[in-house]
């Protein structure tokens, strides 16, 4: 598929979220979570599968940690989004990580992504409120 | 002999020679005349004449051979000078055997300047060794050394200055400015140019440090540096200000790394705290209305879950305040209700030690701008003090007032208070209490951090304490309408970004919440 292409995901149809995230815990709670809010939640635990996955564009939200197997949420992030925040432009990247960046990173990534949330400072609700807010 | 000494028998002998000459011409005029108009008999006017002619003539011989006495020992001092000017090989030695006009001034006069040539050449050689081993010592010492005219162009470099510069050294003295060649980056803080823009107006002389500022190579590569400059208004020899350049790479790299270790456990920890804390959220949702006192257990063991992701959150502040870099994600907070709460829950650590806090809040006090988990930790902090350190039963009062467009706290206790002799060292990094065993034990993070923490709120910290009586800690920090006017102003480049101490969404509905 032509990355250049965007794909707008139906506005009729159910939200599709992609959780990209490699502990099995935290993707069971929040799976639970947003597929009982009537989100359709699709899963990847790797950099490599969550980029593949992300750039068909059929989700509205990718949920993408930082610390996974093979590449980092940073690297697919870059390649999801050039340094303008262009790429995927009907699907909104949130970076869900349990990392504390430096400044100079946390920069870069404002460019690139739509929200930057520690997972420990937030529950499932509070992501879904998060999720909620965002104009669709 | 000397030259003063020798000059007063010339003078004198050609001031005889001067008088001695005209009066003999005069004694020639006279005798020719009355020789030709007595003795030959010749017409007065004819007579005269003629011996005014033959005078004339003398005269010419006598001043010829006056002019040579006085231009000869003149042109050997000349001919000493020019050879003392001269490369010694190009120009020959005056030949002081051939003066026959007076010799003895001639020839102290040109020793004494042979003498003077000497000292000069000596004088030139020890000032030119003087320079060299300056030279050599600017160019050893492992610091970057600079200095700036008053337009703050550069007009010199030491080596390892040269080493920080990106452009050719010669192309760039006296032409490009200091921010042209060193691309600094300060972080928040004041810059060298507006520095030296302040020195220009105010100042005759000033000094300035600066710590951790980025300097960006040309290849992109990022050394962390210390800056020293001392200011002297219209300084000699083109030089005002002089910039000192430490290279910290190394030692700063070092406590990133560190740092990242840090940041990698917090990590870590932070894995688990998600799981519970985002379950026991789960389940108090899905038990809601149902069995109350289940509800009460899981709000406690919530609670406890929150702190400990609070504590994480501390460990890194921690990290970043020791490293220079801490940030704080200040909000519109509601002081008065976390206060209230805050105290309640220390009001039961209180009542084990047999004690009790009294919290004196006022009706409408105003939100503030904070980091309320961060500002919660420092009144814990205070709390947790006052209760160790006052006195037995002891009344610990949390009193809160608006002042001045902050809001202040403060914390008292009854107890012994604190010796005058650590007063100025209880906000210090390595402080350890009076009582050092019951400070390491404590639950509290240190006043080193309560301080950095207050002053990254653009706060104050303070105590007062007396010896006997007991001892009161209080801290500010502003109030949010105080506080909007900087937070429109913070080094933001999305200013559409909202900002919480979750994390920052970038979407404006968020903020309409």
């Amino acid at each position: 598929m032509d990355q250049n292409t965007p794909i707008t995901p139906n506005p009729n149809k159910q939200i599709r979220i992609l959780l990209i995230e490699d502990d099995r815990f935290i993707e069971e709670m929040y799976v639970r979570s947003l597929l009982k809010q009537g989100y359709s939640v699709e899963v990847a635990r790797t950099g490599p599968e969550g980029q593949e996955k992300a750039k068909t564009g059929e989700f509205h939200f990718v949920l993408l940690d930082i610390m996974l197997p093979d590449k980092t949420g940073t690297e697919v992030l870059n390649e999801l989004r050039d340094e303008n925040g262009n790429g995927l432009p009907n699907t909104r990247i949130i970076v869900l990580t349990n990392f504390d960046q430096d400044d100079a990173t946390r920069a870069a990534m404002e460019a690139k992504a739509d929200g930057y949330l520690i997972k420990a400072d937030i529950t499932p609700r509070h992501l879904i409120e998060i999720i909620q807010s965002f104009d669709q | 002999m000397n030259i003063a000494s020798s000059f007063e028998p010339l003078k004198k002998h050609v001031t005889k020679v001067f008088y001695g000459a005209f009066g003999l011409l005069l004694l020639l005029l006279s005798i020719l005349f009355l020789a030709l108009s007595l003795l030959i008999g010749l017409n007065a006017i004819v007579s005269f004449v003629i011996a005014l002619v033959i005078t004339v003539i003398a005269a010419l011989v006598v001043t010829h051979r006056i002019q040579n006495s006085i231009l000869e020992p003149l042109a050997v001092i000349k001919q000493a000078v020019d050879h003392v000017e001269a490369d010694k090989s190009t120009k020959p030695a005056p030949d002081l055997s051939q003066v026959k006009y007076a010799r003895d001034f001639v020839t102290e006069t040109v020793s004494q300047i042979y003498n003077l040539a000497s000292m000069a050449q000596g004088l030139t050689a020890d000032i030119q060794a003087k320079k060299a081993f300056f030279r050599k010592t600017i160019n050893y010492v492992p610091i970057g050394i600079f200095t700036l005219n008053a337009e703050d162009k550069l007009t010199f470099a030491n080596k390892v200055g040269r080493t920080l510069l990106d452009v050719d050294y010669e192309t760039a003295i006296g032409k490009k400015t200091v921010y042209e060649l060193l691309n600094l980056n300060y972080d928040g803080i004041s810059t060298v140019k507006e520095w030296l823009a302040m020195c220009k107006e105010e100042k005759i002389q000033e000094t300035n440090v600066w710590e951790r500022v980025t300097l960006t190579r040309a290849n992109h590569d990022v050394n962390k540096v210390d800056l020293a400059a001392y200011y002297s208004k219209n300084s000699s020899e083109g030089v005002e200000t002089i910039l000192v350049v430490f290279d910290k790479t190394d030692i700063y790299s070092y406590d990133e790394t560190e740092v990242d270790y840090i940041a990698l456990a917090a990590h870590e920890i932070r894995g688990p705290v998600t799981v519970i804390r985002g379950y026991l959220d789960v389940l108090k949702q899905e038990m809601e209305g149902r069995d109350v006192e289940k509800i009460e257990v899981i709000g406690k063991i919530k609670a406890s879950a929150d702190r400990l992701a609070g504590y994480v959150n501390n460990i890194m502040k921690i990290a970043r305040v020791d490293q220079g870099t801490m940030k704080i994600h200040p909000e519109e907070s509601d002081w008065a209700t976390t206060i209230k709460e805050l105290a309640e829950e220390m009001s039961i650590k209180a009542e084990s030690m047999n004690k009790t806090i009294t919290l004196n809040l006022p009706a409408d006090l105003p939100a503030v701008a904070v980091d309320t988990v961060a500002i919660s930790e420092v009144l814990i902090n205070l709390t947790d003090n006052a209760l160790k350190y006052g006195s037995d039963e002891d009344n610990v009062v949390i009193t809160v007032y608006e002042k001045d467009g902050t809001v202040e706290t403060t914390v008292e206790d009854h107890g012994n208070g604190i010796p005058a002799v650590v007063m100025d060292k209880l906000f210090s990094k390595f402080y350890r209490s009076h009582r050092s065993r019951q400070e390491i034990a404590g639950t509290g993070i240190g006043l080193f951090v309560c301080k950095a923490i207050v002053e990254a709120h653009e706060g104050q910290i303070w105590v007062r304490s007396k010896e006997g009586q007991g001892t009161t800690f209080g801290f500010n920090v502003p109030t949010y309408d105080a506080a909007v006017q900087s937070e429109l102003d913070t080094d933001n480049a999305h200013p559409e970004i909202k900002r919480s101490k979750s994390g920052w969404i970038k979407n404006h509905s968020m903020t309409r919440r």
